[in-house]
């Protein structure tokens, strides 16, 4: 079972990589507008 | 180019709700001189614009050519900005709470299924780094609100939470640090952080709702009203710069900047939206005339009695703000449930504290401590304000906008309901009703000699009339024919002559050298929806008045279309006398349109402002319908029962629920395995429950 406290922490530093990535994307104003994205997609660059 | 500060406008735009109009939106970069950034933010529906030398009403205008409607937006940008922070402040506090939440789960799980001494402890003391986060910093403004509320005096909703979760979390820190070696230890950890992140969703969820539906009733613009014609109608004059004693021009279809009074002649105005009157009025020299009213006769020169912020209008628009805070006052049915809960935890609490203290006492603190854990308030805390939510979201599907989510609980509750005639019940348009020929022959030898005479008329009479020979007799020459001699007489008529011929036409028929050839009506035709609104209403048993500012004559011919008795209609009623009939009536619903309801939308206890209704009015009003027609109001009524049948089912599962979670607690059989169980068991089921709300289909011809 000695694994398991190696294997643990380890979960939680990856969960805490994907937290830190969503905190990223948070700060970048990825959420600010949900319906524009979904929309703009759709429209072609010039 | 002088290079000047630069400037920055914000618009709340309506009507962009898809790819092609994102598409069509980005041409105006290359339309507008100036323009260095554009950002349009799609779920707000503000687009805000920066630049150098911008012209608002240049941006204005070209927004609508491409078919949107543009609101500036004062000041409002700074909000918007916090609003953001604060949004992505609770996302935030959101997701660290679902990280740790998730993580923290997963741990009690092997302690659940036997992991038993120092792996256990381990695991327990994971969760507690795991879970300080969420209790500090995700769930702070839980304790941020209960604080403020009992500042004021106030039980808030919050309360009852935070205190759950700090006693839950105390509970579990006693047994982390106090917990003999080889006893077990009892953490709540996992459900804490779990109800943390539920809330936190649900809260969340409201939000965004709320941001998207509710915007329009923020629109500061007042009438479309920036400038005025001076004496001569060659300088525009700003609004607001206009002076009592000031002299302007005011030409057709205009509407009139200021209070004042008539220096012409003669003056054809629309009223409707002041006074409720359907039908234009003829005014003499030196009536009065009051800001917000229409010229739909020929262009007039007024003399200023009051500006902009001293008018009639003005007056009616402050005395309906200082209703509306009046009406903010009122206290949700569910913030008294929450306050009655509230007491009887902490009262049960107090006395299990007390039953056990001689015993034990550490017993007693532990079973006052679980009992107020489990006896979770998720019921008010997360189910009802979802089951809110997403009642007004289906609204909004449906054209709906409501205000706030208590409206569906007043609605439920209306005992009357009041119509506005003009605009609500009719269309609001003084228009052709009927037109009989009496003298064919006559009548179509001079058909185009009527047809050019009318079209060079501006009187409202004449432009129905001018509309209706259009629709009707096609390949008509109507250029202006200058060899006619157009005359308005005041009381009369018009007067169109030519070479042999004297044409008269008033207000209900057209004569030709004094012999009637053709009859016709002039009114406002009954909106066609109302019918089967007030049948509706019938069947319901909700009593249905009308409160009309045009006569009572005018009023009753509506109210016996329609089926009302004549003691349920008042006409001739100024917008003071439809607040004071509306602030009688303890739970009426008032439907309107214009500024002289806006009164008392503000005052009834739902005010429904109908499509097309005033900025005014949509300020006051409860719901705003946003689509034309009247049986958005059913399915208001409708989804509000479904509504509400909804949050008494929730609070029923609430009840039940924390009766057998608080007698558990009581017993000392509450152990951390039942707290994980139970919990989220319990929010399931009022999650499920409140999905409810979305069986309610659209209803009807929507859109």
């Amino acid at each position: 079972m000695n694994v398991m406290y190696v294997l643990l922490p380890l979960a939680i530093l990856l969960g805490l990589f994907f937290f830190a990535a969503f905190t990223w994307s948070v700060r970048q104003g990825d959420f600010d507008d949900l319906e524009k994205p979904a929309h703009q997609i759709l429209v072609e660059d010039e | 180019m002088q290079a000047q500060e630069g400037l920055s406008y914000s618009f709340y735009l309506e009507g962009v709700h898809c790819a092609n109009c994102l598409r069509k939106l980005d041409t105006i970069q290359s339309k507008i001189p100036g323009l260095s950034s554009y950002d349009f933010d799609m779920s707000r529906k503000t687009l805000r614009v920066d630049g150098y030398n911008l012209d608002q009403n240049l941006i204005q205008s070209e927004i609508s050519s491409l078919g949107f409607t543009a609101h500036g937006l004062v000041g409002d940008m700074d909000q918007i900005q916090q609003q953001k922070r604060e949004d992505r402040n609770l996302l935030m506090r959101m997701g660290l709470a679902g990280f740790c939440s998730g993580n923290i789960m997963l741990l009690a799980i092997s302690v659940y299924a036997g992991a038993i001494g120092a792996e256990a402890r381990f695991m327990n003391w994971l969760s507690f780094f795991l879970s300080l986060p969420v209790v500090v910093y995700s769930a702070w403004p839980l304790y941020l609100a209960s604080w403020k509320g009992l500042l004021n005096r106030q039980i808030s909703v919050d309360l009852p939470i935070a205190l759950a979760i700090l006693g839950g979390y105390v509970l579990s820190l006693l047994s982390l640090f106090g917990a003999p070696i080889n006893s077990e230890q009892i953490v709540y950890f996992d459900s804490i952080s779990l109800l943390i992140f539920l809330l936190l969703i649900g809260r969340y969820l409201l939000r965004k709702v709320q941001q998207k539906y509710l915007r329009e009733s923020r629109i500061k613009e007042f009438l479309k009203l920036d400038w005025a014609w001076s004496q001569d109608g060659k300088t525009q004059i700003k609004i607001d710069q206009i002076k009592p004693g000031d002299l302007i021009l005011v030409k057709t279809g205009e509407t009139l900047p200021a209070d004042g009074i008539l220096k012409s002649n003669i003056g054809i105005l629309q009223l409707a939206l002041l006074t409720g009157e359907s039908e234009p009025k003829e005014l003499r020299l030196q009536d009065p005339v009051y800001l917000g009213t229409q010229n739909l006769g020929p262009d007039i020169l007024l003399q200023v009695t009051a500006g902009i912020l001293d008018s009639r209008l003005q007056k009616i628009l402050e005395k309906m703000d200082s209703a509306i805070k009046e009406k903010s006052r009122y206290v949700q049915i569910l913030d008294r449930i929450g306050q009655i809960f509230l007491l009887t935890v902490l009262i049960t609490a107090a006395l299990v504290l007390i039953y056990f203290w001689p015993t034990d006492p550490q017993v007693a603190i532990y079973r006052a401590l679980s009992f107020i854990l489990v006896t979770c308030p998720c019921t008010i805390a997360f189910s009802v304000p979802l089951a809110f939510s997403l009642g007004l979201k289906r609204a909004a599907a449906n054209g709906i906008l409501l205000k706030s989510p208590q409206v569906f609980e007043k609605i439920n509750g209306v005992e009357k309901i009041f119509f506005d005639k003009t605009g609500t019940l009719t269309d609001g348009v003084y228009d052709l009703l009927s037109f009989k020929i009496l003298d064919q022959s006559l009548f179509f030898k001079h058909l185009e000699v009527i047809t050019q005479g009318v079209a060079q008329s501006v009187h409202p009479v004449s432009k129905a009339l001018f509309r209706y020979m259009q629709k009707h007799y096609s390949g008509l020459q109507t250029q202006t024919n200058s060899s006619l001699k157009i005359r308005e007489i005041p009381t009369l008529g018009l007067e169109i002559v030519s070479e042999n011929l004297c044409l008269l036409i008033s207000s209900s028929r057209i004569e030709i050298n004094g012999k009637k050839i053709a009859e016709f009506v002039m009114g406002d035709r009954i909106h066609h929806e109302a019918n089967s609104i007030s049948y509706w209403f019938q069947r319901k048993n909700i009593p249905m008045f009308i409160l009309s500012g045009d006569t009572q004559e005018k009023a009753m011919q509506i109210a016996q279309l329609l089926g009302v008795q004549e003691k349920q209609v008042l006409g001739g009623l100024t917008p003071e006398a439809k607040e004071n009939i509306i602030t009688k009536e303890e739970s009426a619903m008032m439907v309107g349109d214009g500024a002289n309801d806006s009164l008392a939308l503000a005052r009834a206890s739902v005010g429904v402002a109908v499509f097309g209704s005033l900025p005014s009015s949509l300020r006051s009003a409860d719901v705003y319908l946003l689509l034309p027609g009247l049986l958005p109001i059913k399915t208001l009524f409708e989804l509000s029962e479904n509504v509400i049948r909804v949050v008494v089912r929730n609070l029923s599962i609430g009840v039940v629920y924390n009766i057998i979670a608080g007698t558990l607690a009581i017993l000392g059989m509450i152990s951390p395995l039942w707290a994980a169980v139970l919990m989220p068991l319990s929010s399931l089921s009022q999650l499920a429950s409140s999905l409810g709300v979305l069986r309610f289909k659209k209803v009807g011809s929507t859109i």
